[in-house]
């Protein structure tokens, strides 16, 4: 087995992005820990028997796990995944991820190693799952095979192993949408998940005990760092459920009072649907929604119907987790003024260890009221894009990350500054908090026989957020007259995520694009609505 | 608005007999159904009663949009014990609800 040389040196750029003190003095945060690793040695040291997990193992039994008991079973995996397989320092496994008990393990079992863990959804279709191992190469990939790792009982005091990973090593890798066949794939350090995870606790005021409720996959960043790593900095009790059942939510929000429940808009907007005379848990002072933008109206919807105060919080993969929150314990008047009878409900202010800025075109930061690109400074940031220098140089530009996204800084008298999203640079849509890019559901349309070219847009949806929609126009042969939209999404099914599938297909004369071939995306919008109306669905 | 168990009398002519539709409410349930799914799995034409909407491509979000327009379009306001994946899992089941609700 071959072992992965370090990153040669970073980039200046990046090295100054990711820097403490790019981060104002009073706002930064210094973990106490080298690595994940020792941050659960710590913790199964100092409260083992504080309860860490509750959830579901593969033979569908509920399972409960304290600190210690935890530490234990993950460094029964990390020996094994030592001895039998040889992964260690500088090795990269690749982790087809459930909301299980055998998958949490085997994330910090590799971590105990000082190996990286590449997180894959298991709902990726094999033909993509086939292409990210075949570029990522990771020494050994766990996916069924996670469950022949399990130590149900390990026998004896956990190894001592120390390890090896520290700081700016690579501890989770993530997909995050590209506009190529190939997602780009983002690192993060120990470094970078440890200083979110401080900084969530901080935000949240999180106390030993206290219950977290999840039910997004841990597949995906947010899950990962919410419900796995926050709970061990403070000392919570995280309960992950293995995905979003909308019809038992309520009454597992009512039965288990959690502090706090993680949620994604699409899943406020379901709970808003079948949560009936809602009994408010006594301990949940709020609901967190983050992934993409939630509308007022399901703001105020929701704090209506329950009295639980919804708080937005804003991030990327590349930022680890959360980059802004809206803050605790606003007077009613500037919640209010803020999200519930906002335009756009503010996404909060700057997390604890990160900078965030308004920037022009040029790179200069904009005051307050101005429109610009939202950047990121700290070391919440990641290290850079998997084997592609040329994306992380362009992510970091001038000494900042890049979100992508357009926003404003905005002064308010209670909140201080706050943030406002007001559109994206990029051609991403956001499905059910899932990033998709149009440009990679255009060139997996473009290659389905038949299709000559494609235009893809995103439309609201009143429980998705957002929906794919696309324009194809078709080949002048006969095979392609004879083609269905369920041949279609059949085929773009083997190569993209579900969400990614466009709700709506319109057949199309041609696609408006500029002299340069960019697709003029206003003047497409209005084409497939205009083709819709007429009947056009493919 | 109807409230779900709190009308009583008329409606008896209303009820599903021998497993005819002769108040239409399996018709208008299934319209509903073919409306919200956007992504079938199979063809509509070809969804029975009694088959699990689960098996038709219905995931729990979209499920949930069934729930919210199956109460706008018979003015339905559903209760706790209604909001269950039995009651929202076949076509004919949906109509049971909507039938002892209008009840």
């Amino acid at each position: 087995m071959t072992g992965r040389q370090p990153v040669a040196g970073a980039a200046p750029a990046v090295e100054a992005a990711r820097s403490p003190d790019a981060v104002p003095r009073q706002r930064q945060v210094r973990p106490a820990w080298p690595s994940v690793w020792q941050l659960l040695r710590e913790r199964a040291a100092s409260t083992p028997d504080l309860p860490y997990l509750d959830i579901g193992d593969r033979s569908g039994a509920w399972c409960r796990l304290s600190f210690g008991e935890f530490h234990a079973r993950a460094a029964a995996v990390a020996d094994r995944l030592r001895g039998e397989h040889g992964i260690g320092h500088r090795t990269r496994v690749a982790l087809i991820a459930r909301n299980d008990l055998e998958s949490v393990q085997a994330l910090f079992g590799v971590l105990a190693t000082g190996a990286e863990v590449f997180l894959l959804s298991p709902n990726d279709p094999p033909e993509r799952r086939a292409r990210q191992l075949a570029a990522r190469a990771p020494n050994l990939v766990l996916g069924e095979e996670a469950v022949a790792l399990t130590v149900a009982a390990p026998a004896g005091p956990p190894a001592a192993a120390h390890c090896p990973a520290v700081d700016s090593d690579p501890a989770l890798l993530f997909n995050t949408s590209g506009s190529t066949d190939l997602p780009k794939t983002v690192v993060q350090p120990h470094q970078a998940v440890l200083t979110n995870a401080v900084a969530f606790c901080r935000h949240h005021r999180l106390r030993p005990g206290e219950r977290l409720l999840g039910f997004l996959p841990i597949s995906h960043a947010n899950a990962v760092h919410t419900n796995l790593m926050a709970p061990l900095v403070a000392g919570c009790h995280s309960i992950l459920l293995p995905e979003l059942a909308p019809f038992d939510l309520p009454r597992r929000i009512e039965e288990l009072d959690p502090r706090l429940v993680s949620m994604v808009p699409s899943a406020v907007e379901a709970l808003l649907a079948v949560w009936r005379k809602p009994r408010r848990p006594p301990s949940l002072t709020h609901v967190l929604t983050a992934a993409a933008p939630l509308a007022a109206s399901a703001a105020a919807r929701f704090t209506a119907l329950t009295s639980v105060p919804v708080v937005q919080g804003y991030g990327l993969t590349e930022t680890t987790n959360f980059s802004t929150s809206l803050p605790l314990d606003l007077p009613a008047g500037a919640y209010r003024r803020l999200m519930t009878e906002a335009g756009t409900p503010t996404v909060g202010a700057a997390f604890p260890g990160t900078e965030v800025s308004v920037v022009g075109p040029d790179g200069t930061p904009l005051p307050p009221g101005a429109t610009g690109e939202i950047c990121m400074r700290g070391p919440s940031l990641m290290t850079g894009y998997l084997d592609d220098p040329a994306a992380t140089a362009a992510a970091f530009a001038g000494g900042r990350f890049h979100s992508g996204d357009l926003g404003q800084a905005v002064l308010d008298p209670d909140a201080g500054t706050v943030f406002v999203l007001t559109g994206r640079l990029k051609n991403i849509a956001k499905v059910r908090g899932e990033q998709v890019s149009l440009e990679e559901v255009e060139h997996g349309l473009t290659s389905v026989g038949g299709i000559r070219d494609a235009g893809c847009a995103r439309t609201e949806h009143p429980l998705d957020g957002e929906q794919i929609v696309a324009a194809v126009v078709l080949d002048d042969l006969p095979a392609a007259a004879a083609l269905t939209a369920a041949a279609v999404r059949d085929r773009l099914r083997a190569t993209l995520p579900a969400v990614a599938v466009p709700r709506l297909l319109v057949r199309v004369p041609g696609i408006p694009r500029t002299p340069t071939g960019k697709i003029v995306r206003p003047a497409l919008r209005q084409l497939i609505e205009d083709h819709r109306r007429r009947g056009d669905q493919l | 608005m109807t409230r779900g168990g709190r009308h009583h009398g008329g409606g008896h002519g209303q009820r599903r007999e021998g497993g005819s539709d002769m108040d239409g409410i399996d018709e208008r349930v299934r319209r509903l159904a073919v409306e919200v799914c956007e992504q079938p799995t199979s063809a509509p034409e070809d969804w029975t009663p009694d088959g699990p909407l689960a098996g038709y491509g219905f995931d729990s979000l979209a499920l949930v949009h069934l729930v919210m327009r199956v109460e706008q379009e018979f003015e339905l306001d559903l209760q706790p014990e209604d909001m269950t994946g039995a009651a929202f899992s076949s076509l004919a089941a949906i109509g049971e609800l909507v039938r002892s609700r209008l009840a």
